[in-house]
């Protein structure tokens, strides 16, 4: 009799450890570019696909959130065309491309402005004609959304093609930036550049800084504070030559940066957490792989732990920053606890990721 | 290239062992005599190319074709262009008119001897480490994703090489990002030409060089392979159909399974301009194993040899020929091979034969000191039928005791070394002809060395052709200066090993060893099937990578003594999924 009740005991105690309670990473839902041709639709609490959006122009490569989170500006994987979607109807409301004849226009990015009545496109044109082909010089357009016509061909400051533009506009939409290590300031009206901002020489003494902007996919700034962007640098000291990583805070709208170092440099990739006060990264090198958590207001690096990673993989948090998402490449998204670093549960798709993926709350942070 | 095959090149002439993979020669590097001369171009009057291209590529009033005119290439280069002229430009073209197009262009727009030389392991299908010397930044720019031998293995001018690259662009848009590196852009605020790449402004190497990568190698290019050249100038002048129909003898080498020899005839064909025939048999040295083959062959550019032993689609045993005729008329040198990803092949060397005796090589590769009575089979053509012992020379220190048999095309003999005799290689002289470097002397083995060092394979067996990996190990012997690794090392030829597979430990926990597939007791590995594999964490498929060991007792050892180790590297990896490889040059 003892010993049957120390069983019931013990299955009641092993059945409640089994169920322990499963952790959410929260309420939001996720939007996925996928083969072929579709976005997924997740919700986040269930981790099930809801809906999917069919695309008209091929499969996605780029995918761009709209400030106002309504629409997604896709570029295909040919990159010669573009597609709108409407987030709520989950419908196709435009397509567009500037390729005409013989003459490709290719996109290599695509900002819309805050009020989604224009975007930027960096383009490069490749024509081909009887017997040779012509790459012509990487170009800025102004692109009417509306009217599908080039409003107009925005100069490259100091006449220097660049090939990257990580580009966003101020809240108000009066501003554009373009991010690097020197960040480019124009207005919008007719894209004169009012400013420039130097980055790389912060202080005496701190040596070379290099900031990285946008990781797989491009640039995603859900979690940050609208006119702000937080990401991670490096600088090399100019005595002891030593690479240190730190994370920097940009105001854009001011015009200032919060910046620490908080370790040595490593291939670590950096994302915000939703509240702000954390950041996750993740290093990946030849089988190591590591995440790593930061804390934003001590400035330190809190905890590092390997994991069982993959070769190539990105990083995101979920909505209530309690889970990290490994993905990329293919059809799995590793769910991972935030707070312990343990391996949860994966979810496969039916197809492979081809775009970065967005983690959209349900309310803004 | 990325993996390397540490060749057995040139037949079966056993002479010091290269520790390191050997390097194909450089090209020779662009000399423009006539700058002025460079740029006019080449007349292209064959009227099956002005007929098949002329739609695209227009004639001036000097008969030059754009493009075609300012160019020069080597056969496959050529059928490679041609290629890309149906897969991306939708031409169509008959087969027969590509074939014909491919011959006429490779005589009037093709390379010189002496341009050809350092391509052909390209043209031969090799699995080489080559790193083209000329210009790093130029050989990084191109390897990333193709050999540098299909770079090496044409000439344009300056031109023409920028329109190589935009071709690369248009249609790889990648490529000027971080996959292919041909432009170095920084991002947003950065980037730019002329900026400084510390400010993350993209341009600049921080050598005072603000050209983009590919416009450093299209500089490079036009001044280093430039469309003419003394040599092509004096090659074509002198190019003819090569005087072939004859006698030759065979004497090649095939990695896994020996030396072999034989002999063949050539024969011209009258219905194809340049065209040949071959019938031969040849002998694996070791087995004894016999094969006959029949081949049919054309010759580009008056020296470059292209066949193969069967030209039906259902024979499986179809061998490409790829071979160098040399300018004497004498000696043809190259690689016959086979297999889906043509990696069984045979380092062959053709000897004209005459009236006279040839000595073509030994069926053994050392001879050890100290020793009596070794048999050593001298193979040949018109050996004599009388031999005495004293007609055979091994040089110092190695003396022929006895005839044992004689064939006009073999002669065998025993032999006692000298327990002083001179460690080293030995010519082996007969009835007037002389095989250089035939056996080597040596005392003791010192090791074993597997090869090739670094193997590859490609999964197979379900969507795509496996590709297999034959290793061999061969001993070898310190040298004179008893220190290994040195130039004086001694190859002592192949020696059966015992073969096994181990981890290579550069991941953990990859367990590539259970799943990449099979090595047999001939040294030969088989990959394991293509595809996901359930069985394999993340689904992976059985890609991987692992050490091949070869184990190996000399004769007379103590029983007890521990085997000699040697060990490779075995990349396996996935199939090759699109196929480019150039096959028509040899219809």
């Amino acid at each position: 009799m003892r010993t049957l009740l120390c069983l019931l005991l013990a299955s009641v105690a092993l059945g409640a450890q089994q169920q322990a309670p499963r952790i959410s990473g929260g309420n939001g839902v996720f939007y996925i570019g996928g083969y072929p041709n579709l976005i997924w639709i997740m919700d986040e609490t269930t981790e099930k696909v809801t809906g999917t959006i069919q695309l008209k122009t091929g499969i996605p490569r780029r995918m761009q959130l709209s400030r106002d989170r309504t629409r997604f500006y896709i570029i295909d994987a040919t990159a010669e065309k573009a597609e709108v979607v409407d987030i709520a109807s989950k419908s196709t409301i435009d397509t567009f491309t500037l390729t005409e004849g013989n003459k490709r226009i290719r996109i290599n990015s695509l900002e819309p402005d805050p009020t989604n009545r224009y975007a930027i496109l960096l383009t490069r044109s490749g024509t081909k004609l009887r017997d040779r082909v012509e790459v012509g010089p990487a170009t800025l357009l102004q692109y009417d959304l509306k009217e599908h016509k080039v409003m107009r061909t925005i100069p490259w400051p100091d006449g220097e093609e660049r090939d990257n533009a990580n580009l966003t506009f101020s809240p108000d939409g009066k501003l554009l930036y373009f991010l690097g290590n020197e960040i480019l300031i124009f207005e919008t009206e007719n894209f004169t550049q009012v400013d420039r901002w130097d980055l790389s020489n912060l202080e005496e003494g701190l040596g070379q800084v290099s900031l990285s902007f946008g990781g797989f996919g491009g640039l995603d700034l859900t979690n940050d504070e609208p006119g702000f962007l937080t990401t991670a640098m490096t600088v090399e000291d100019p005595v002891q030559h030593r690479r240190m990583m730190g994370v920097a805070r940009i105001n854009l709208t001011k015009k200032d940066l919060e910046f620490y170092t908080i370790g040595p440099a490593g291939g670590v990739n950096f994302v915000l957490a939703p509240d702000r006060k954390h950041g996750y990264g993740l290093e990946s090198a030849v089988d190591r792989y590591q995440f790593w958590t930061f804390d934003l207001d001590q400035r330190r690096v809190t905890s590092r732990t390997e994991f069982a990673g993959r070769p190539r993989m990105s990083l995101k948090t979920s909505s209530n920053g309690r889970l990290l998402y490994i993905y990329n490449a293919g059809a799995t998204i590793d769910m991972y606890d935030a707070a312990t670093y343990k391996y949860l549960r994966t979810v496969t798709l039916d197809g492979d990721m081809t775009t970065q993926f967005y983690v959209v709350p349900r309310t803004r942070p | 290239m990325r993996a390397r095959i540490a060749g057995i090149a040139g037949g079966i002439a056993i002479a010091v062992l290269p520790l390191v993979a050997a390097q194909p020669p450089q090209p020779p590097q662009g000399r423009r005599p006539n700058a002025a001369a460079a740029d006019e171009g080449i007349p292209i009057t064959d009227p099956d190319v002005r007929l098949a291209c002329g739609s695209c590529h227009v004639a001036d009033d000097k008969g030059r074709m754009t493009r075609i005119s300012y160019r020069r290439a080597t056969p496959e280069n050529w059928e490679l262009t041609i290629r890309r002229m149906i897969s991306l430009n939708h031409v169509t073209i008959a087969p027969e008119v590509a074939r014909k197009v491919i011959k006429s262009l490779s005589d009037s727009n093709g390379l010189a001897p002496e341009e050809a030389r350092p391509t052909m392991f390209e043209a031969e299908r090799r699995l080489v480490d080559y790193t083209y010397a000329g210009d790093k930044d130029t050989h990084d720019l191109c390897n990333k994703c193709h050999s540098m031998g299909r770079v090496i293995s044409e000439r344009r001018t300056k031109e023409e090489w920028a329109g190589l690259l935009s071709m690369h662009r248009y249609f790889y848009p990648g490529i000027d990002g971080a996959s292919g590196g041909f432009r170095r852009g920084g991002g947003g605020g950065g980037g730019g030409r002329g900026g400084n790449a510390a400010q993350g402004r993209g341009a600049g190497d921080g050598r005072g060089d603000n050209r983009q990568p590919y416009e450093r190698a299209q500089d490079h290019l036009a001044s280093a392979f430039p469309l003419m050249s003394p040599e092509w100038a004096s090659w074509s002048a002198a190019m003819r159909t090569p005087k072939l129909a004859g006698r030759w003898a065979i004497a090649g080498y095939q990695r896994g399974k020996g030396p072999i020899f034989g002999e063949l005839q050539i024969t011209e064909r009258s219905d194809t301009p340049d065209g040949f025939a071959t019938d031969g048999k040849f002998t694996y040295a070791r087995t004894g194993d016999s094969v006959s083959r029949k081949s049919r062959a054309i010759v580009y550019t008056g020296f470059q040899w292209r066949g193969r032993s069967a030209d039906g689609a259902d024979d499986p045993g179809t061998w490409r020929e790829v071979a160098f005729i040399e300018r004497s008329g004498q000696e043809i040198k190259g690689r016959w091979f086979t297999g889906p990803y043509d990696e069984t092949g045979i380092d062959v060397t053709l000897r004209r034969v005459s009236a006279d005796a040839v000595v073509t090589g030994t069926d053994v590769a050392s001879l050890k000191t100290a020793s009596s009575g070794q048999r050593v089979r001298i193979f040949g053509a018109n050996l004599p039928a009388r031999v005495a012992p004293a007609d055979v020379d091994f040089g110092q220190g190695v003396k022929v005791a006895r005839i044992a048999s004689t064939t006009p095309d073999v002669l065998t003999v025993e032999v006692d070394v000298a327990s002083d005799a001179r460690i080293g290689p030995r010519d082996v002289s007969l009835a007037g002809s002389t095989k250089s470097a035939a056996v080597v002397v040596y005392s003791k083995i010192d090791g074993i060395k597997v090869e090739p060092q670094a193997g590859m394979a490609r999964l197979g067996g379900a969507a795509f052709p496996k590709r297999v990996e034959q290793f061999e190990a061969r001993a070898f012997s310190n040298g004179p200066d008893g220190k290994p690794n040195t130039a004086d090392d001694l190859d002592l030829g192949i020696v059966n090993a015992f073969w096994s597979l181990e981890e290579y430990t550069a991941t953990f926990h990859d367990d590539d060893i259970r799943f990449v597939g099979q090595l047999n007791e001939a040294g030969l590995f088989t990959p394991n099937i293509d595809g996901p594999n359930p069985n394999r964490s993340g689904n992976r498929n059985n890609v991987g990578d692992v050490w091949v060991v070869g184990a190996y007792v000399p004769p007379g050892s103590d029983p007890s003594a521990k085997p000699i180790r040697g060990r490779a590297h075995l990349l396996v990896t996935v199939p090759l999924y699109m196929d480019w490889d150039y096959r028509e040059v040899g219809r």
